[in-house]
C-alpha cells in the first residue's frame, strides 16, 4: 500500500513564475497512492527540508516524490533528509520541474500541466521502488600518477605530503615535462628550471615517491579504490643501480647528430643521451631506434667507456604492475609544428620557429645558450615578427579555441628579445590581447610601453622568403585594414596548444571522456573541474585544456586533493544503482543464458561469466555477474540483454515502464 | 555413406562413448524427421540424405538434451555453422559432444570432437559462391520496394502470423530459457496475435538475430502460415557482414559484433 507524499518547491521564482505549483500539489494529491502533498517556496531550505521529514513521521509515509530542481543539484540533499526522517533514502525520487519545464517554457496552462504529469509519472515510479543499500568498496590508499610535468609533480608531491604512496609515471627519460624547456617565465620572468628543478629533486627524494620515468602505461583495470594498473617500464639499456650518471658514455658516442626533443629540434644529441643537464634521474638512456648497435648490430662503444660497467645492452621491457586506489592524469599538451601552416611556408623555412622553440634559443641552458640567434645562419635578428593565433581561433584549421597562454608568452617572448637585442625591433600581429590574470595585463602593457614591442592587430596572411628575408605579409586592422608587409629575420607562430599525441589512446585505455580535440572532459565544467565520469580518476593540466603553469598547479594540487580526500576512509559507499543479473530459486537460478553479449558491452570491464551451482557443488549453469564495485549503472548491458535478465536497481524496466504507461494512460 | 553413418553411431553408442545419437529418421509420407536414438537396436531407423533438412543443432542447448552429457550430433552444413556459432557464444561445452558429418569422398563420415576440429572443418567447407535462390529474388524484390511499400508488405505478411512461436523453436540461436516476449514485468509484447504485436515480436527478433543468424533458414522451414522470414535475417545477416567487413569464418567464429568495438570497425559512425 502506497503512503506517498509529494512535495512542490517554487525555488523561489524559478519554478512557480511558470508554473502554477499550488495547483500541482493540489492535482498531485488526487493521484492515487498520494497521501499528502504541499507546495513550499524553499524545498531545499532546512524549514522546507524539515516539512518533508515532518510530513513523512506523521504520515508514515513509504514513499517521496520531491519536485524541483534537477536531481543532480539536490537529489543527495533530499534523500538525506528522508534518511534521517527513517525512510529508505532510495525511496525519495526527484521530478524536475526547474531545468525540464519551467526554465524552457513560457507560463501557460500546457506548462503547469506538463509539471503535473511529470510529478505523476515519478509517483507512479515510487510506487515501484524497492529500499536499497549503499555499497561499501575497500580502498587502496596509493596514487598513480601519470606524466612528470608540473601537474604531475605537484600532485604527486602533495598525496605523498599527506602521508600516502605515490607511483609517478613519465614517458620520458626525465620527468620535467614543457616547464623545463621554458627559459623564464611569465609575468615575473623568473627562471623556469630554477624554480621547477627543486621540486624535481623533491620527487626523486620523497620516501613516499616511488618514480618511474621512461614508461608508459600499459593497462589500467579495475575501479575506484581498487585499480590494478600495469607500467610497461622501457629498457634504458643501463643498470640503473650501477650507473653513477657521469656521463663519460655520451661524450664517446658516435652517433651525435641525432635532433634534441629536448631542444625542440634545434639542437643535436647523442643515442646514448641524457636529456638535459637538469634531467632527474640523471642517468642516460639508449635511443634504440636511433642506436649504431641496435640499428646494424655493431658499436658498444659505451659498455666498453662505460667505467662502471652499468650499460646492459640485452635489456628488456619490464611489466610492472601496482595496485592503486585513485588515478591522476597530468599527461600535458603539445604544440602544432610549423609545418601545420602552408600559408607560412608549411615548415620549410627554418628560420619561422614555434614558440616552444624560441623558449629554447632564449634559454641559458638552450643550443645557442640564451643568445637569441636565428637557425638557419646563426645571425642576431634584427626584425623579429611573432604571430599570435596561429592556428589557435580558427575553425577552417579545425582549432576553434583559445590556446589561452600564448598571448602571454609572445609578451614574454617580445620582451626577452628586446632585453637581449636592444637595438631590435619586434612586432606582434594579433587578434585580441587575452591578459586576464594577476598581473598579466600590466606584463603585456610593460612590453608594448617599456620594451616597445609593436603590436599591430590583424592576421598574417601569408610568409615567405626572399633574399634571405622573411617577408611577412599581414593586415592592420586598427588602420582600416591596411596592408602591411615587414622583411624580418625571423618569425615566431605562437602554434595552437593541443592534446598529447597518445591522449587519445590513454584516455580509451583509462576509460575516460574526452572531447573532439582530444583534451580529457571534466565531470562538470563548473563544479568538477578535476574529476573525470569515471569515478576514481582526476585530472591536472592541460591534459584537459591548455592551461598556464599557475592554473595547472592549482588543478594538480585540487586533483591530489580529491585523492586525498578519497584516501581518508579506508572503504568508501557507492551508489547502488548498478546493474544486477537476476537470480532466483532452483530450478530456474537465473533466466540469464550466459551469452556473454553484456560482457563485451560493458564499458568498464564490470560484467563477467560465473558458474552457478546448486547445493552438491555442480555446475549448473553459466550466467553473467555484476562486479558490484566496477558498474557505473549506465545500463548499457540492459539495453543489450535479450532475455532481459539484467536491471539497474532504481531504475528496473518495471519502474521505467510504469513511468512511461502513467504518461501515456492520462487522458 | 548411410552405412558408414550408422556404423559410426553404432561403434559410439555400443561403447558407451555417448548416451545418445541426434539423427533423423523416416517420417510421415516421404518426408524425413528428427530422432533421437538410445539403444544401439534403434540405429536401424536412421536415415540420412538430402532431405534431411533439419537443423539439429537446436537439441543441443535444451536443458533436458544437455542433462545426457556426451552425446552425437549427425549434422548437415547448416547444423554445423550453427554448432559453431553456439561455440562462440558460450552455449556448447567442450569435448562433450560428437559431430558426424559426410566427408568429400563419396561415402565417407568424419567424426569431430573438439571445438577446433569442428571450426577448422567449418572454415574450409564454406563454399566461396552462393547459388541465388528464392530468398534472394524475394529479397531484390524487397529493396526495390520504397521505404512504405516494404512497410506495408511486411506489415500484411505479419498479419497472417498467429504468433505461434514454431520459428523460434525451430532456431539453434533462439536459446534463451525466458523470451523476451514471456518476459510480463514488465509486458513488453502484446502477447496476442495482432498486427501490432506480430510485428514488434518479429523486429526483435530479427534484431536478436543480428549477427548471430547464420542463415539456415529453419524458421521459414518451420513457418506453418509461410512468412519468408529467412528474408528478413538474411539481409540482417548480409548488412553485419558488410558494415563491419567480416569474413564468413570471422562472423561465425566471432562473438557479439553489435556489443564490442574495434579501432578498425568499418562502421564510421560509432566514433
Amino acid at each position: 500500500m502506497s503512503r506517498i507524499g509529494v512535495f512542490i518547491c517554487h525555488c523561489g521564482e524559478n519554478i512557480s513564475a511558470t508554473v502554477d505549483c499550488e495547483r500541482v500539489a493540489r492535482e498531485a494529491s488526487l493521484m492515487e497512492g498520494v497521501l499528502y502533498s504541499i507546495d513550499y517556496k524553499y524545498m531545499c531550505s532546512d524549514p522546507g527540508q524539515n516539512l518533508i521529514k515532518e510530513a513523512i513521521k506523521e504520515h508514515n509515509l513509504n514513499g517521496v516524490v520531491v519536485a524541483a530542481c534537477s536531481p543532480r543539484m539536490h537529489e543527495p540533499t533530499f534523500r538525506n533528509a528522508c534518511a534521517e526522517a527513517g525512510l529508505n533514502p532510495y525511496m525519495c525520487e526527484i521530478a524536475n520541474l526547474r531545468e525540464h519545464v519551467s526554465w524552457v517554457h513560457e507560463k501557460g496552462d500546457a506548462t503547469t500541466q506538463k509539471a503535473i504529469d511529470l510529478v505523476r509519472m515519478l509517483v507512479e515510479k515510487v510506487k515501484n521502488n524497492k529500499p536499497l543499500l549503499p555499497i561499501t568498496v575497500p580502498v587502496t590508499r596509493r596514487a598513480l600518477v601519470l606524466g612528470g610535468g608540473i601537474g604531475g609533480i605537484q600532485a604527486s608531491l602533495d598525496i605523498a605530503n599527506a602521508g600516502h604512496q605515490v607511483i609517478l609515471v613519465e614517458r620520458d627519460p626525465s620527468i620535467g615535462g614543457h616547464m623545463s624547456q621554458l627559459s623564464e617565465t611569465f609575468p615575473t620572468l623568473d627562471c623556469s628550471q630554477c624554480i621547477l628543478t627543486p621540486r624535481m629533486v623533491e620527487v626523486a627524494r620523497h620516501p613516499n615517491i616511488t618514480l618511474i620515468t621512461y614508461a608508459e602505461l600499459e593497462s589500467l583495470e579495475g575501479f575506484i579504490g581498487n585499480f590494478k594498473a600495469k607500467i610497461r617500464k622501457k629498457a634504458k639499456s643501463i643498470d640503473e643501480k650501477l650507473c653513477t650518471g657521469c656521463g663519460l658514455c655520451t661524450t664517446k658516442c658516435p652517433n651525435k647528430k641525432i635532433p634534441s626533443e629536448f631542444n625542440e629540434g634545434l639542437g643535436t644529441r647523442t643515442a646514448i643521451y641524457i636529456p638535459f643537464p637538469q634531467a632527474v634521474p640523471n642517468k642516460p638512456v639508449i635511443d634504440k631506434t636511433q642506436c649504431t648497435y641496435y640499428t646494424k648490430g655493431k658499436c658498444r662503444l659505451c659498455e666498453k667507456t662505460c667505467p662502471a660497467q652499468a650499460i646492459r645492452l640485452d635489456q628488456e621491457d619490464e611489466i610492472l604492475e601496482f595496485d592503486v586506489g585513485a588515478v591522476v592524469l597530468a599527461t600535458g599538451f603539445n604544440v602544432k609544428g610549423t609545418d601545420f601552416f602552408p600559408e607560412y611556408g608549411y615548415g620549410n623555412y627554418q628560420d619561422v620557429i614555434t614558440g616552444l622553440q624560441f623558449e629554447r634559443l632564449a634559454s641559458a641552458s638552450g643550443p645557442t645558450l640564451g643568445e637569441i640567434r636565428r637557425p638557419s645562419d646563426g645571425k642576431i635578428p634584427e626584425k623579429i615578427v611573432f604571430v599570435a593565433c596561429a592556428g589557435s581561433r580558427d575553425p577552417a584549421k579545425g582549432i576553434e579555441y583559445c590556446s589561452k597562454i600564448c598571448c602571454m608568452y609572445i609578451a614574454k617572448h617580445a620582451m626577452l628579445y628586446k632585453h637581449k637585442v636592444h637595438q631590435g625591433n619586434a612586432y606582434v600581429f594579433y587578434m585580441d590581447i587575452r591578459a586576464g590574470g594577476k598581473m598579466y595585463e600590466e606584463f603585456v602593457r610593460r612590453a608594448i610601453e617599456e620594451d616597445d614591442v609593436k603590436y599591430i592587430r590583424g592576421r598574417v596572411s601569408r610568409i615567405y622568403e626572399r633574399n634571405g628575408k622573411l617577408i611577412v605579409k599581414g593586415a592592420d586592422t586598427l588602420m582600416g585594414g591596411k596592408p602591411i608587409e615587414i622583411d624580418a629575420d625571423m618569425v615566431v607562430l605562437a602554434t595552437a596548444g593541443v592534446a598529447s599525441p597518445k591522449a587519445e589512446e590513454l584516455a580509451q585505455k583509462v576509460h575516460v571522456s574526452y572531447d573532439q580535440h582530444n583534451f580529457y572532459a571534466e565531470a562538470h565544467p563548473k563544479l568538477k573541474p578535476v574529476e573525470t565520469n569515471t569515478a576514481g580518476i582526476f585530472l591536472a593540466g592541460s591534459c584537459q585544456a591548455p592551461k598556464d603553469i599557475p592554473e595547472t598547479v592549482a588543478m594538480a594540487s585540487g586533483a591530489a586533493s580529491k585523492v586525498i580526500g578519497l584516501f581518508s576512509n579506508s572503504e568508501l559507499k557507492r551508489d547502488p544503482s548498478i546493474a544486477v543479473v537476476n537470480r532466483m530459486p532452483p530450478p530456474t537460478y537465473t533466466t540469464c543464458v550466459g551469452c556473454g553479449l553484456c560482457v563485451t558491452a560493458c564499458p568498464y570491464q564490470a560484467i563477467q561469466l560465473e558458474d552457478i551451482k546448486d547445493r552438491k557443488g555442480n555446475v549448473v549453469k553459466r550466467a553473467a555477474y555484476v562486479n558490484p564495485g566496477l558498474c557505473q549503472g549506465c545500463g548499457t548491458c540492459v539495453a543489450f540483454c535479450r532475455s532481459k535478465s539484467i536491471d539497474i536497481e532504481g531504475y528496473t524496466s518495471q519502474q521505467i515502464v510504469a513511468e512511461i504507461s502513467a504518461l501515456l494512460n492520462d487522458e | 555413406m548411410i552405412k558408414a553413418m550408422k556404423n559410426k553411431s553404432l561403434e559410439l553408442l555400443t561403447s558407451q562413448e555417448v548416451r545418445v545419437v541426434i539423427g533423423y529418421e523416416k517420417g510421415t509420407k516421404c518426408s524425413t524427421r528428427p530422432s533421437f536414438f538410445f539403444l544401439p537396436e534403434d540405429i536401424e531407423r536412421m536415415v540420412f540424405d538430402e532431405e534431411c533438412k533439419n537443423n539439429l543443432a537446436v537439441y543441443l542447448t535444451k536443458e533436458n538434451i544437455k542433462n545426457y552429457g556426451r552425446l552425437a550430433i549427425i549434422a548437415n552444413d547448416k547444423t554445423l555453422q550453427s554448432i559453431v556459432k553456439l561455440i562462440s557464444e558460450n552455449q556448447i561445452r567442450e569435448d562433450n559432444l560428437f559431430v558426424l558429418t559426410p566427408g568429400s569422398e563419396d561415402g565417407q563420415v568424419i567424426v569431430l570432437n573438439s571445438i577446433e576440429e569442428i571450426k577448422s572443418f567449418v572454415n574450409k567447407s564454406i563454399p566461396s559462391q552462393k547459388e541465388p535462390d528464392s530468398v534472394d529474388e524475394l529479397v531484390a524484390r524487397i529493396r526495390k520496394m520504397s521505404r512504405e511499400e516494404r512497410w506495408k508488405y511486411w506489415q500484411d505478411e505479419f498479419a497472417r502470423c498467429i504468433r505461434c512461436y514454431a520459428c523460434r523453436a525451430a532456431c539453434p540461436l533462439c536459446y534463451c530459457t525466458r523470451c523476451t516476449v514471456e518476459s510480463s514485468q514488465p509486458q513488453w509484447v502484446p502477447v496476442a496475435s495482432h498486427v501490432l504485436g506480430n510485428m514488434e515480436w518479429h523486429i526483435i527478433r530479427a534484431m536478436h538475430m543480428s549477427g548471430r543468424c547464420t542463415d539456415c533458414g529453419a524458421c521459414a522451414e518451420a513457418c506453418p502460415v509461410n512468412i519468408n522470414l529467412q528474408a528478413l535475417t538474411r539481409v540482417v545477416r548480409e548488412s553485419i557482414q558488410d558494415e563491419f567487413n567480416l569474413t564468413t569464418e570471422e562472423y561465425l567464429e566471432g562473438n557479439n559484433v553489435l556489443s564490442s568495438f574495434k579501432p578498425n570497425d568499418n562502421e564510421t559512425f560509432i566514433r
